[in-house]
């Protein structure tokens, strides 16, 4: 078994079922689970018959087309976790990118209207950011567009670590006032090396990302 | 013997396939050669069919999937074997009550004895 014909099998897998609404797990067991089936039934077909070349492609058409294959996997899919990655595994693009982009600042900006004092707005902004790092981690290994792209993810952590640094260095500043750590100001100070952190970590995760990636 | 394919076998693939692991653990390709056997090569089925069904009863817990033991000296992916279980069982001593009945019932009509 040569790698080309490895890569048929894989191959016609990954048009089958990269485009299936369905947790990265499942679509993982899905893959391997198949690939060895193909591996065994091209197997099978050598014994029958010694082009190589033929057996790969009886092994594929045994297996079914990418369209019956792609239908019936993913009406195996649970209802609920068919319906949240189809709406999640949407390709990420420049429009809706901005999109994100426009949402999270004006999330952030509308905190920063309606919670005036440093500590209720740098909890939402904690908040927001606890929810786009689970939302990455989440998506992390998966081969499927991401849905916060890295360069979401830069904007949001140089934004984080201003944010971060904007709320530590007045809390500091009050610290050094008041002579005294005060509960709020431990309690803002905290909350705002959280946030310039958490901010730092999203973007080295986006290098991460990026090094990662394909070309 | 004309070959039973993919229609025909509709609404029966899970009972063919809880029917097959009844003799025993198996992984997808084994299961699918068991029901080649039993089938006496007359059962054409489209083997991408097989595990989407096989993920259809393991959700419902009529089949328990897990993966072969890594230490295992075979090359290549690993293969998922799966077992049935007690409600699998039962689901398929119900599947082939049901069928029972329905080839008498179908069998009346056509006018052959079953």
């Amino acid at each position: 078994m040569n790698d080309a014909r490895l890569n048929d099998f894989e191959a016609h897998l990954h048009r089958a079922i990269d485009s299936i609404a369905a947790r990265p797990g499942r679509k993982r067991i899905m893959r391997e689970e198949l690939l060895g089936h193909l591996l065994e039934s091209h197997q099978a077909e050598l014994s029958r018959r010694s082009d190589e070349h033929a057996a790969v492609q009886a092994a594929i058409e045994r297996l079914g087309s990418v369209d019956e294959l792609r239908m019936q996997l993913q009406a195996s899919v649970p209802f609920f976790e068919r319906m949240l990655f189809a709406c999640l595994n949407r390709k990420e693009t420049l429009m809706s990118r901005w999109v994100w982009i426009v949402a999270v600042a004006g999330f952030v900006a509308g905190l920063s209207i309606g919670f005036p004092h440093h500590e209720q707005f740098a909890l939402g902004c904690a908040v927001l950011l606890c929810g786009l790092a689970l939302g990455h981690l989440f998506y992390k290994g998966s081969a499927s567009p991401r849905w916060i792209g890295p360069r979401l993810l830069i904007f949001v952590g140089c934004f984080a670590a201003l944010v971060g640094t904007g709320v530590v260095l007045p809390a500091m500043a009050k610290i050094k006032h008041d002579g005294t750590f005060g509960a709020l100001g431990l309690e803002t100070l905290a909350m705002g090396a959280l946030i310039a952190l958490s901010g730092l970590g999203f973007i080295a995760l986006a290098i991460r990302t990026f090094r990662a990636r394909p070309v | 013997m004309a070959a039973i394919n993919g229609d025909a076998l509709r609404g029966h693939l899970e009972a063919l396939v809880l029917s097959a692991l009844r003799r025993g653990d198996a992984h997808g390709f084994e299961i699918l050669r068991r029901l080649e056997e039993a089938g006496s090569g007359a059962l054409k089925l489209k083997e991408g069919s097989l595990y989407p069904a096989l993920y259809r009863l393991e959700a419902a817990g009529m089949v328990k999937g897990e993966w072969e033991d890594s230490a295992s000296p075979r090359r290549g992916p690993r293969r998922r074997i799966y077992r049935l279980t007690q409600k699998g069982r039962r689901r398929l001593n119900e599947a082939r009550d049901e069928f029972h009945q329905f080839a008498a019932v179908i069998g009346g009509i056509l006018g052959t004895a079953v």
